[in-house]
């Protein structure tokens, strides 16, 4: 109990509320135009997401209209806009989760699925249900200014950041173990990432992941790299002395996938998803 | 009233972690039905995270250079430079599957497709030419070998969308 919920201030929930949507806002956030060419060029859904799909059969079913989308991508940039300034936060939140949700839902109901936007998600799900409006917000200057004394330590603060961290370690673990049972030993025998990295070098026109291809004895220590990293990340929750070392693999690890790969830079979205492991509840920067 | 209901918040957290946690520990079950990859329906975000989990033995380190080159009846040259088939609708795998991995058997037929899918967003300016450049890439004792290129030329009077 004490690990799920112990009593805190929640700055650092705060702290990762801001962090986490802001770097949303500004680096993650769809692209409306790339979602009006979805519906430029399909007359349907390849493969709906259930929530789509729910939303779809609710408005008739088909496509939505562009006028809808437009709406809903407003709807989630403005509640975006509130949930990090803090204003009505967890209405705006819970506006957001759901807007978020559901673009990213119809960007991945024709045909491709990917992985990035899934802790960003997850987190923005949860926050709606906590006390993430206590500090770094407008919510928190305008009751100041009511003169509604300091907040009493909550134990509700703490639980979303300890769930985002077991997701990641989950996340992590699966990928490993995916390969290993998938895949099999032979994984890490260097011609796989080779194959990955011609592949990428290849079709998106990258000469760095070719430079590397030849190079049988890196892509071993890369592949065995992966593994570690991937199937014993989940040590994290156990050992705090480990974060750090866990945090800088993970920058590492992402980075280099991005760089090597030409590789989604919406991946590095889960590095900084990695707030939730750092112990910003000391915060003293004095709140305005 | 409040304190009536002090513990709702506490019970809906925990609630909320076994939920989440469920969700997520059901990826690892063979057969699940709520989550998964490549299925005609899950709910993202709760999906498998296989991550190019086939292995591969030397003699599969191969790729396919493909280069397009599409004209429209305007003489404008389509930029088909990195995914730009995204600008057109077509995400990756949809675009390999449908378009890329065709070509090698189907070149003449997939061309026209893809010089049709194109033209569909822009029926004022249809697709009228387009050509394909295969080049196979392959590790050969341990050194990278670009083998001869095959080119691959579709010439359309129109196209409708």
């Amino acid at each position: 109990m004490d690990w799920w919920f112990p009593h805190s201030s929640g700055r650092h929930l705060a702290l990762s509320r801001m962090v986490i949507v802001g770097a949303l806002l500004v680096f993650f956030f769809p692209s409306l135009t790339d979602l009006k060419t979805n519906l430029a060029y399909h007359d349907q859904f390849m493969e709906p997401q259930m929530v789509v799909a729910w939303t779809s059969s609710w408005l008739g079913g088909g496509l939505p209209t562009t006028t809808t989308l437009t709406a809903v991508y407003a709807v989630a940039l403005l509640s975006g806009i509130l949930t990090l300034v803090g204003f009505m936060t967890r209405p705006s939140a819970l506006v957001l989760s759901l807007s978020y949700w559901w673009l990213v839902a119809f960007r991945y109901s024709f045909g491709d699925v990917h992985h990035p936007p899934v802790p960003t998600i997850i987190f923005l799900l949860l926050i709606p249900l906590t006390p993430c409006n206590r500090h770094f917000s407008l919510d928190a200057w305008l009751r100041r200014r009511r003169g509604v004394g300091s907040l009493a330590p909550t134990s509700m603060a703490t639980w979303p950041l300890r769930l985002m961290q077991v997701v990641l370690a989950l996340i992590y673990f699966d990928s490993a173990m995916s390969k290993l049972t998938i895949g099999g030993l032979e994984w890490m025998n260097g011609h796989t990432l080779q194959a990955n990295l011609l592949h990428a070098g290849v079709t998106r026109d990258w000469p760095l992941a070719l430079t590397v291809v030849p190079h049988l004895g890196l892509c071993k220590a890369l592949s065995v790299g992966t593994i570690l990293f991937e199937g014993l990340f989940f040590t994290v929750l156990f050992h705090r002395r480990l974060v750090p070392f866990w945090l800088s693999a993970g920058v590492a690890f992402h980075l280099g996938l991005v760089v090597l790969r030409r590789g989604d830079l919406g991946f590095l979205a889960w590095v900084v998803m990695y707030v939730v492991f750092l112990r910003l509840d000391r915060w003293t920067v004095r709140e305005p | 009233m409040r304190s009536s209901f002090s513990w709702l918040p506490l019970a809906l957290a925990h609630a909320v972690i076994v939920l989440v946690v469920a969700l997520m520990l059901s990826a690892f079950l063979p057969g699940n039905v709520l989550v998964g990859r490549g299925d005609d329906e899950f709910l993202y975000p709760f999906i498998n995270f296989p991550m190019f989990a086939n292995s591969r033995r030397v003699d599969q380190v191969e790729a396919t250079r493909v280069t397009f080159e599409l004209t429209t009846r305007s003489g404008e040259s389509i930029d088909t430079s990195f995914h730009w088939h995204e600008r057109y609708g077509l995400q990756g795998i949809v675009f390999h599957r449908r378009f890329v991995r065709p070509l090698v058997r189907h070149p003449q037929p997939t061309l026209r497709d893809l010089a049709t899918w194109v033209s569909r967003g822009r029926p004022e300016d249809p697709v009228v030419f387009a050509r394909v450049t295969l080049q196979a890439v392959r590790l050969e004792d341990g050194e990278l070998v670009e083998h001869e290129p095959r080119i691959h030329t579709a010439r359309l009077k129109s196209v409708r969308s």
